[in-house]
């Protein structure tokens, strides 16, 4: 019977087709606990600098968090290898439910390596793992493989993990797709299945779950989920899912418009949530969760006809609405159906869209680099064609889906200013040059541009000081504006945020990521609280601040993965627009704002401090040592397994 | 009546609480004036829809 403290491991040859299975080190669950953390350990250990992502030598982890299958949010499956977008660590999570079927089916962490001979993909059921022929499927668009496999299975309760066009076809930002939505969508994993020639995952157990103390976590599950039902956030989520996010964002002006030169769209009354409450026939969620925040959703479009899907989020509001200058809800619709089905991150393309046209707008490029397309704002057709030619590489779209760093010298120097990515990943659809807690969080995060590695969206609420020191062990300004302190604001949600990870939490339902209603109400917040839960569900006593501790050397195993593949202090710095241009828009809280170089450079420093690296970004080796990542330290961990 | 059934939302300009009427579409910002559209998750909850009228640079500042 799988238990989160006695799972499995299972490593893959796919050249080989060999499989070789192991118990999960208890040591690595202290540790790192699962999900993200293991992830980060297997790759840092088995990786050497310098594999090319894309060849067979990459190592695809799949890794489930430690909470996996409990009554909670708790299915986030982390997909990990080397990202062919950045050449960092590529590390994205997904919901729906995967993650306790295949602890369910056995497995708690898959290593995959090599590249199968032809397309293929992995069968896994009750302990046992199954090479199977995927050619069949090649061509798929990720709903449609995922029905057939179950068709071929005879079992319509199989859960995958897929690929679409993209990911075969290898752009760079191919995400990893399960159920209708849900997609680790971040760093281009899509394309690492893709070069393995791996179609996809499927998952299926009879196995029961057992916990260490399975009333108590009954008992702390129902508290967990009263608590959340008592929040303002619940409501909102339940009604309007993270769409709700822009009404505010958009309002206040921090938004990215037509790529990066406006904050704020005006009109934009059918891309707010409140307008997609006419297409929706319903709402769906992930395993266990009692917010089940996305709509069901049907859109007649005349270009595709009759379309079924699920979402959007912020992310896709973002870019396929205000990133565009397209006040279209069908358009906004349509696009995440393209992107969910062709299997690309919906974020880095639509900034790689919109880069394209302020280029072309700007004289940068033009119809000869284009196909002979002419690009503006406000066109929903532009727009679809240039996703289908992104996922199939046609033409300009080979050009775009090579990601920031490769399209940039394809499309001369004079673009690069205008491509706002950090580490090679592009910025969300957010603009946030007036907030400096986010702009630190976003050019820090270890898998480049992000905000789902530390996002303090607490900073926006204008929370009493002292409720902001209590909360962060530090004073601390109510002004999102300011800079003072707000090191610390990142690097408490990057530790918090690594150990949900690795729980396989979802943040929107078990942290203050959005709300502070889940800190009035006292909600399951808490390191105390997770580490009560890890317990009745383990019988693993790590306390606090241990959790926490877990959380540093998550973060700081990252840092050192991305430190072995020459990334430097020079990394984690925002695009140079954020310095040069004031904000054009918006209320007069942020209008006219711009980053302050000098202020940028003392943040990054006292943030390096706080993490216990130098000035360079570089771990101390007090640090490495208190955390047990010295050489022999991680040689110790991986060797109990890969030894 | 406790502390999440008043009919506010937060001026995300000045940060205070705008009282809304039930049911109302609009709501402005006593301290600093600006006006927002409202919509109504649920019948006790109101939130921030968007701005009444885009503002002006001069009003800005
Ligand atoms: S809040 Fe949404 S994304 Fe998170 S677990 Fe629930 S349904 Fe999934
Ligand atoms: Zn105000």
């Amino acid at each position: 019977m799988p238990t989160a403290l006695e799972s499995r491991i299972a490593y893959i040859d796919l050249s080989k087709k060999k499989v070789n299975v192991k118990t999960t080190p208890r040591e690595w669950v202290k540790q790192l606990l699962g999900g993200r953390g293991v992830s980060a350990l297997i790759l840092y250990g088995l990786l050497k600098s310098e594999v090319d992502p894309l060849s067979p030598e990459n190592v695809l982890v799949i890794s489930i968090g430690l909470m996996a299958g409990i009554p909670l949010p708790s299915a986030r499956v982390n997909i990990g290898a080397k990202s062919p977008l950045t050449g960092a660590i590529g590390s994205s999570n997904c919901g729906g439910h995967f993650a306790p079927e295949m602890r369910r089916a056995g497995f708690d962490h898959i290593v995959i390596v090599g590249r199968a001979e032809e397309p293929t993909y992995l069968w896994i059921s009750d302990g046992t793992i199954e090479f199977r022929r995927a050619t069949q499927l090649w061509g798929l668009d990720t709903v449609e493989a995922q029905e057939a496999i179950k068709d071929e299975l005879g079992d319509h309760s199989a859960q995958s993990l897929v690929i679409g066009p993209a990911g075969e076809n290898l752009v760079r930002y191919a995400n990893v797709r399960t159920g209708v939505k849900s997609s680790a969508g971040r760093t281009g994993m899509g394309a690492v299945m893709g070069s393995k020639n791996l179609k996809a995952v499927t998952v299926r157990g009879s196995w029961d779950i057992e916990f260490a103390y399975p009333d108590k976590v009954l008992d702390l599950c129902i508290r967990f989920n009263e608590n959340l039902r008592k929040t303002r956030f619940f409501t909102v989520m339940q009604v309007y899912g993270t769409m709700h996010i822009f009404s505010y964002t958009n309002t206040a002006g921090i938004v990215r418009v037509k790529n990066s030169q406006s904050n704020q769209l005006f009109p934009s009354d059918n891309i707010e949530a409140e307008a997609v409450r006419p297409y929706s026939v319903g709402h769906e969620g992930c395993y266990g969760c009692p917010i089940q925040c996305r709509h069901r959703y049907v859109v007649e479009s005349p270009r595709y006809g009759l379309i079924y899907d699920e979402g959007p989020e912020y992310t896709s509001q973002g870019c396929w609405g205000s990133m565009m200058a397209i006040n279209s809800t069908e358009c906004m619709l349509v696009c995440n159906h393209l992107v969910n089905r062709l299997g690309l991150d919906t974020l880095e393309t639509g900034s790689m869209i919109a880069w394209a046209i302020e280029i072309f707008e700007k004289g940068l490029i033009d119809e000869k680099a284009t196909d002979g397309m002419t690009l503006r704002w406000g066109s929903p057709e532009i727009v679809y064609e240039l996703i289908e030619k992104i996922a199939y590489r046609k033409g300009f779209g080979a050009i775009l889906a090579e990601g920031p760093k490769r399209a940039i010298e394809k499309l001369g120097s004079a673009t690069a200013y205008y491509n706002m990515n950090v580490k090679g990943m592009s910025w969300l659809q957010t603009e946030d040059r007036a907030i400096p807690s986010f702009v630190l969080g976003v050019c820090v995060s270890t898998r480049g541009a992000d905000h789902l590695r530390s996002r303090p969206a607490i900073d926006l609420f204008g929370l009493p000081k002292e409720f902001l020191e209590k909360l962060y062990g530090a004073p601390m300004t109510s002004d999102y504006t300011s800079y003072e302190g707000k090191e610390r604001m990142v690097w408490g949600n990057e530790l918090e945020y690594a150990v949900i990870d690795s729980l396989g939490l979802c943040k929107f339902a078990c942290s203050h990521f959005i709300t502070p209603h889940s800190i009035y109400t006292d909600t399951f917040n808490s390191y105390q609280e997770l580490s009560e839960l890890i317990y009745y569900v383990t019988g693993l006593e790590v306390t606090g601040d241990q959790l926490k501790t877990c959380g540093e050397r998550i973060y700081t195993l990252e840092r050192m993965f991305n430190l072995r593949e020459g990334f430097t202090r020079k990394d984690d710095y925002p695009p140079q627009r954020y310095f040069d241009e004031p904000l054009p828009s918006g209320l007069p809280i942020v209008r006219g704002k711009r980053m302050d170089r000098e202020k940028y450079e003392k943040l990054l420093d006292a943030y390096y401090t706080l993490h216990g690296w130098d000035s360079n970004g570089v771990p101390k080796a007090e640090t490495l040592r208190r955390l047990g990542l010295t050489e022999e330290g991680i040689k110790a961990l991986v060797g109990e397994v890969f030894g | 009546m406790s502390r999440h059934s008043q009919l506010t939302v937060r001026c995300p300009n000045c940060l205070s609480k705008i009282p809304v009427q039930k049911n109302s579409a609009e709501a402005v910002c006593g301290k600093c004036g600006i006006g927002y559209r409202i919509c109504w998750p649920s019948p006790s909850q109101p939130m921030i829809r968007g701005l009444l009228a885009p503002i002006s640079p001069r009003e800005s500042e």
